[in-house]
This record gives structure tokens, sequence and C-alpha cells, in this order.
């Protein structure tokens, strides 16, 4: 038996809700899932800070005993390479911070350990094992950074 | 003995600044504990104490180094952050399409 007149008019409409009834959880769910503030994996980051690892510590290998005009050269080269991809992870936002706050922390190290070398009487001054411990932090400190990146989700699973 | 409890023994500390004991006992809880971190960063300021004993470090050099271990802590503390974001974001991905997509069709 067929509904009646006004029942058949009012179907379309009742299914209309219950099909925005059923997407509800789906929507809150993603919504859920976007609201987690972190960004996706970016091979760009990953692969610049594998590169940035390697550039710093062989300009600090090579300067180590000798600080000359040529190294500073490549000490600049080095700390604008972290400071473009500094600047390019704060403009990710928010939902980076946490990969932005690590390449601060690199800069910081970096700079620290050239301006060392750069003052001279490393051996003396901080002890003859210090240049080379001071390295293997260095490598230690983007070797997190790097693996904090591949911890990341890929975009789209 | 090792060089690293033989050196903190050794020291002369009449005002008491430094707890020998904990000292020792840091090293030794952080060798032992489950973080591969923590044992790496264990291991790394009994082999600085170390290189302190036997003058490959001055003073300075082995404040400066210690100094930046706790920046180390600092870069795997936002590691683990991100690490427990990923691990809720995917949580939430998976409810979404395993869930949601898939599940809610078949109850």
């Amino acid at each position: 038996m067929s509904d009646p007149p006004v029942l058949a008019a009012r179907a379309p409409a009742e299914r209309r809700r219950g099909a925005m009834r059923a997407a509800w959880p789906s929507l809150l769910l993603a919504l859920a899932a976007c609201a987690i503030p972190i960004t996706f994996r970016d091979p760009v980051t990953y692969e610049r800070l594998c590169d940035l690892k390697v550039e710093c510590l062989d300009v600090l290998e090579r300067a180590d005993g000798a600080f000359r005009a040529e190294t500073a050269e490549e000490v600049h080269r080095a700390r604008l390479g972290l400071k473009k991809l500094l600047a390019r992870e704060l403009g990710k936002g928010e939902s980076n911070a946490e990969t932005a706050a690590q390449i601060q922390k690199l800069l910081e190290l970096f700079s620290d350990q050239v301006e060392e070398l750069a003052r001279g009487d490393v051996a003396a001054r901080l002890g003859p094992g210090y240049a080379a411990a001071a390295r293997g932090q260095l490598a230690e400190a983007f070797d997190i950074a790097i693996e904090t990146e591949a911890l990341k989700n890929r975009e789209g699973g | 003995m090792s060089r690293f409890t033989d050196f903190v023994d050794s020291l002369k500390d009449p005002a008491g600044v430094l707890v020998k004991d904990e000292l020792k006992k840091l090293v030794r809880d952080g060798k032992a504990d489950l973080s591969d971190f923590v044992r790496r960063q264990a291991g790394q300021l009994e082999t600085l104490t170390v290189m302190l004993a036997q003058g490959e470090l001055t003073p300075e050099g082995y404040r400066k180094l210690v100094r930046r271990m706790e920046v180390l802590g600092e870069l795997e503390a936002l590691k683990l952050t991100v690490a427990a974001k990923a691990s809720a974001q995917r949580l939430a991905a998976g409810i979404e399409e395993i869930v949601v997509g898939a599940l809610f069709r078949l109850i």
C-alpha cells in the first residue's frame, strides 16, 4: 500500500535529515583529526636537515685548529641554510612549532660552537677533547631533529 | 671501581656542594633506563666526567658540554611531543576510516 500524499511528500526531507544525522559522527571525527595540531611529514625538511647536518659538521671539522677566511664564508653559508630552513618551518604555523623550535636550537648550538672556534685556543681554553665532543653533540642534535620529522605521518596515510 | 667513580670520590668538597652518591646514582640509573636517549646521555655524562678527570677537558669545557646536553634533552622532549601528536593523529584517522567508514555500515 502506498503512502498517503502528505507522507510521500515528507519522505525526501526525512531521508535528508537521516543522512545528515548519520554524517555527524564522521564530521566530528574529521574535525577532531584536524584539531590535533601537527603538520604532516615534509620530505624537503627531512632532506634539508640531512644536508645541513653534513655541511655543518664538515665545516666544524675542517675549522678545528685553523679558522681561516674561507672558513668564515663556509660558516656563513651553513648558518644561512639553517636560517632559511627555520623561516620555512616557521611559515607552516603553530602546528609545526616543535620542528621550528628544534631548528632554532640547532642554529644556536652551531653558532655557539663556531664562536668558540673563532675565539681560538679551543684546546687550551676548553680542553683538547672539546671540539670533537661538541661536534658529537651537534650530530646527535641533528639526528633528533631528523628522527622527529620521520615520526610525522605521511599526508593521505 | 671505574674511572668515573674514582674521580667523583676523589673530589674535595668540604662545603658538601656535590652530592657524590646521588651523582653516581644518576649515571647508574640513567644507564639502565628504558629510553635509548637517556642511556646515551648518562653514558655521555660519564664519558665527559672521565675526560675532565684525564685533562681532556678543562672545567670550563666540561661545563659548556654539560649545558649543551641540556639542549639535547630539550630537543628530545620536542621529539616526544611530536611522536605523541602523530600517534593521536593516526588514531583519529583510523577511527574515521575503519570505525566510521566501515564498521558503522555493518552494525
